[in-house]
């Protein structure tokens, strides 16, 4: 009799294992399915620099001075920011101590007198918000996508020993960077 | 009797006479004033142009206008990209740019070759520059100078303020 049972419970357990294994592997048109959907929107940013930098002459100084400002506008990744600076003025310009001042020349057009120039911008990295950043970055400005955020400058000459009309090309470099970062939360 | 009358007479004129005079200097005054104002206004109008202040830090009335005081240039940022040997790139001159044309030139900022260059480009309008066609495959650090120029009524063109934009170009095989 307990044979008889064993032998029963074997059977049925058999023909229930082969029905799950009937069944797994059945198809159906019912049912869901996941994929992963990605999509990836680069940051995009427009800069805005003055179209020229007039320099006024003190007679009391005897040197003259200007000011400008350079303003950013744009949609950042969080890991970037957008880096703006005066790099060249009619050659390379010379970083200063720190970073936010650079000398360099400008000529008279008649004399052909060559006048030292210090360029002065103490902010020069826009950053979307939300986030500090871990190292420092010195001053910064947070951007915005809608309006341009502005950061000024000023151009200032040492003595002016003759007079003439002074002139010289301003250069920007600007770009991308990626940098760590950290939650203000 | 006589020299009474007449000091009451006077002392009667005199007052009035005063306040007449009074009231035609303050009418008169403030007729050179409104005159005055209204001047101020018609020359501002008229092209007495003021510095904006965002350009040069001050705000004075210059004899001559100058059409570049308180103007910007506008350049589109690049982004660091990889892209195929077809691919198309679009040097732009952004429509708030009005007036100033630009023109690229594109160095490899390794080897300070001039890789691609442009002509003058209006504002709102592109070029395309296929770099697959000038550069082999490979990753390249290019400056993207951007200059842009003022044309003056006379024929000539002023240099304004120049961008340049480092970018990582990866071009694939």
């Amino acid at each position: 009799m307990r044979n008889r049972i064993l032998a029963a419970l074997l059977t049925a357990a058999m023909l229930l294992q082969g029905g799950m294994t009937a069944a797994a592997q059945e198809y159906t048109t019912e049912g869901t399915a996941e994929c992963k959907i990605s999509c990836q929107v680069n940051s995009s940013y427009t800069v805005s620099i003055p179209a020229t930098v007039g320099l006024t002459y003190s007679v009391d100084a005897g040197t003259a001075t200007g000011s400008f400002q350079v303003g950013v506008k744009g949609d950042l990744l969080l890991n970037q920011m957008v880096q703006v600076e005066p790099t060249r003025l009619t050659n390379e310009l010379t970083s200063g101590i720190g970073g936010d001042f650079y000398d360099g020349t400008i000529a008279g057009e008649k004399t052909g007198t060559v006048l030292s120039v210090t360029v002065n911008m103490e902010k020069s990295r826009w950053y979307p918000g939300g986030t500090t950043p871990l190292f420092d970055m010195g001053e910064y400005v947070e951007i915005s996508a809608t309006e341009y955020v502005y950061a000024a400058g000023t151009v200032t000459t040492r003595e002016v020993k003759a007079a003439d009309t002074y002139t010289g090309t301003l250069v920007f470099t600007f770009g991308l960077e990626d940098y760590e970062k950290k939650s203000t939360l | 009797m006589g020299r009474n009358q007449n000091r009451r007479k006077w002392r009667k004129i005199i007052p009035a006479v005063l306040t007449a005079v009074i009231i035609i200097a303050v009418i008169t005054a403030f007729w050179l004033g409104y005159i005055k104002h209204e001047g101020t206004e018609t020359r501002s109008s008229q092209g007495g142009m003021m510095v904006d202040a965002r350009a040069t830090g001050e705000q004075r009335e210059e004899s001559a206008p100058n059409p570049l005081a308180g103007r910007s240039v506008y350049f589109s940022g690049i982004e660091d990209t990889t892209i195929g040997r077809e691919t198309v790139v679009q040097l732009d001159n952004r429509e708030e740019n009005l007036d100033f044309l630009l023109r690229y030139e594109i160095y490899d900022a390794g080897t300070g070759e001039l890789v691609f260059e442009t002509d003058l480009i209006p504002s709102g309008q592109y070029i395309e520059w296929v770099p697959g066609e000038t550069l082999g495959p490979g990753e390249y650090t290019l400056d993207f100078l951007q200059i842009p120029y003022y044309p003056e009524p006379s024929g000539g063109y002023v240099g304004l303020t120049q961008g340049s934009n480092q970018v990582t170009l990866a071009i694939l095989d």
